[in-house]
């Protein structure tokens, strides 16, 4: 399956061309220290633990780190360079966010090194730990509805505030 | 050791993409801690460290094919400014002191174990000498701001065909 991840803005723009280069880079780091680590007998469990720890480094430094309104994380995070880096489309309320990245140069760096789907799915879902740590239960709910590994040209994140179902419900992360 | 601290902090550009390589280094620190509580050595991070630099290296030389393009490539006027860098430029040989380093500021707010930091710094070098050295240019590490040093200090010299 062919991956579409290819940068359609914002490619004149130095800035933005820089930090895309340095995330790429750090995408590469990723697979690197990931493959290096499973060649020597260590599953990439470690990789997720530690971006986790990033992603949960990060909430606790936001304005509210317990905060309920999505939108108040997303405005925090969701900067005007980053939305250029990854060609971002954003809509938030209080209740839900829908994230559109139509660009990733941390693919970019992992379609450097490997085209090996389930290794690529694999640091996907490890360089999204940050966003789970950030965005999952037991405050919102989250998730991929759509992403580049699915044939689609980009990937969509939603965050919806968690509503207990039954009184008592106690789906924490 | 001394918290390093830069002298240029009024430029955007320079902040944001010291930010960037920051995250990098904290990505470095966080995976390397995981994986040796889990019973690995550093072995594994040098190695792949080591080769970012050298696929990095095989890329650049692309359209820098010789040590002057490859030079001056690397050492551009964001990476000069973001480490602070003095720079002696010569035909065959290329000295580098830079005053400043993203890396081990970030790596200071996670750690003030100095020999963890000077580790941790040795092991990001493995991806410069994995870009610089051969087949282009001999490498030499000289002194390092993540051992305690004043300042970086990196030697490239032309290797001659």
């Amino acid at each position: 399956m062919e991956i579409k991840n290819t940068a359609k803005k914002y490619l004149d723009d130095p800035a933005v061309v820089t930090a895309r280069n340095c995330i790429i880079a750090r995408g590469e780091y990723l697979y690197q220290l990931v493959n290096e680590a499973k060649k020597k007998g260590l599953s990439s469990e470690f990789a997720h633990c530690a971006i986790y720890n990033w992603g949960d480094s990060i909430r606790r430094r936001l304005k509210d780190p317990e905060t309920t309104n999505v939108k108040e994380i997303i405005d925090q995070l969701f900067t005007e360079m980053e939305c250029k880096i990854w060609e971002d489309e954003v809509t938030a309320t209080e209740e839900e966010a829908r994230v559109e990245f139509h660009y990733c140069p941390l693919l970019e760096g992992w379609l450097r090194n490997t085209d090996d789907p389930q290794m690529l799915q694999e640091l996907c879902d490890i360089a999204m730990e940050c966003d789970v740590a950030l965005f999952d239960k037991p405050r919102f709910d989250y998730s991929i509805e759509e992403s580049f590994f699915s044939g689609a040209d980009h990937c969509t994140m939603v965050i919806r505030k968690h509503k207990p179902e039954t009184e008592g419900d106690t789906d924490a992360h | 050791m001394e918290k390093i601290v830069p002298q240029i902090t009024d430029n955007q550009r320079v902040n944001e993409h010291r930010a960037a390589v920051e995250h990098r280094a904290t990505w470095m620190y966080l995976m390397l801690e995981e994986a040796q509580k889990r019973g690995l050595s550093v072995e594994f991070a040098r190695e792949a460290i080591g080769r970012c630099g050298c696929i990095q290296k095989l890329a650049r030389m692309e359209t820098c094919p010789d040590f002057e393009s490859f030079m001056k490539a690397t050492m551009n006027e964001l990476v000069n400014q973001a480490w602070e860098q003095e720079i002696k430029w010569g035909e065959d040989e290329v000295f580098v002191e830079n005053h400043y380093c993203p890396l081990v500021a970030a790596w200071q707010k996670l750690t003030d174990d100095d020999e963890r930091l000077a580790e941790l710094c040795d092991i990001a070098m493995d991806g410069d000498r994995g870009l610089f050295d051969k087949p282009l240019m001999k490498f030499e590490l000289i002194q390092t701001l993540g051992e305690g040093a004043p300042t970086c200090q990196m030697r490239f010299t032309k290797i001659k065909e």
